[in-house]
């Protein structure tokens, strides 16, 4: 396995955790101190809680990505990081659903319907996500299972 | 395999390739200097339209791969050279993509700079659609080794059996 590609991608992930968790440090506080933010304050300091599942996910998507590179990746340890993953997922889709009728009301009162949209993108991008993990823990189970098969025939 | 979630992906991607399609035939009837123009001249005057509109066939390509691998995956046959050779094909869409994305960025630098004064925005896109391409790239590749590996693994099973 060529390590340059798995490399790349988990420049990639690394990369998006930075983007994310510098979005935590510097961004929010700086919207939540000020006056002018209102009624998207509440919104800003619920943010805090679905980055956790979000980072767990991308922990996982490191071991997955390592476990490629070792060679490991046919192994129930990289079924479990892709169940992590899924369930980190649901659980964002889950967490923005929930406070969608306060989003509701804050674009309402605000009259943005962009902050909507944006809400909507994340929780149906999260359940894409949670879809495609779902569908690749199993692949991966099934190669497991041919692969254990084979251990047990040779 | 679960039928729903595959069903699922397989709408997502149709509904992005609808979505790609009807926002690159739209976009141009947006453009200030098409305010007067009639249809023929909104598509047919553009060498710079006519560049894109090609680059996107590799985009409908690889989205039409990632379809027949989801189809395939439906019907447990992920594991077959089938699949490999589709994934193989998205990543050299992604490939050429990435090419004409930067072809692009150099006629936008060079060419459209002496006439517009304002190219951030252009650039910046194609910067962003670049970077995903070249994930896109990276990700298959990686998913096209790992799969044959599995293969591998499964045609050295059926021989034994």
């Amino acid at each position: 396995m060529g390590k340059g590609s798995t490399l790349i991608l988990k420049g990639v992930v690394c990369l998006f955790g930075i983007t994310v968790l510098a979005m935590c440090i510097f961004v929010l506080p700086l919207g939540i101190s000020t006056d002018r933010t209102g009624y998207y304050r509440p919104l800003l300091l619920g943010m805090y809680v679905p980055a956790i599942p979000f980072f767990i996910a991308l922990y996982q998507s490191l071991k997955l990505l390592s476990y490629i590179d070792k060679n490991k990746v046919f192994s129930d340890a990289s079924v479990e990081a892709l169940k992590y993953i899924k369930y980190c997922a649901v659980t964002i889709s889950l967490m923005y659903a929930v406070g969608m009728p306060y989003i509701f009301y804050v674009a309402d009162r605000d009259d943005a319907p962009g902050v909507v949209l944006i809400g909507f993108i994340i929780i149906f991008a999260s359940f894409v996500i949670a879809t495609a993990a779902a569908v690749f823990q199993k692949l991966v189970k099934s190669a497991v299972d041919i692969k254990s098969e084979n251990d047990l025939t040779v | 395999m679960k039928k729903s979630s595959i069903i699922f992906l397989q709408v997502v991607i149709v509904f992005i390739g609808i979505g790609a399609l009807a926002l690159m035939l739209w976009e141009p009837h947006l453009e200030g200097r098409n305010a007067n123009a009639t249809l023929f001249q909104i598509y047919f005057n553009d060498p710079f339209l006519a560049y894109v509109y090609t680059a996107s066939i590799a985009f409908f390509v690889a989205l039409y791969q990632a379809f027949k691998l989801l189809g395939y995956i439906g019907r447990n046959k992920v594991f077959s050279q089938a699949s490999v050779k589709a994934l193989r094909t998205i990543k050299y869409c992604a490939i050429i993509l990435v090419v004409f994305i930067v072809g692009a960025e150099g006629y936008i630098n060079i060419v459209q700079r002496r006439i517009e004064e304002d190219i951030a925005g252009g650039v910046m896109m194609g910067l962003a659609m670049m970077f995903i391409s070249i994930v896109v790239a990276t990700a298959a590749a990686v998913f096209e080794r790992t799969l044959q590996s599995a293969v591998d693994i499964k045609s050295e099973n059926d021989l034994i059996v």
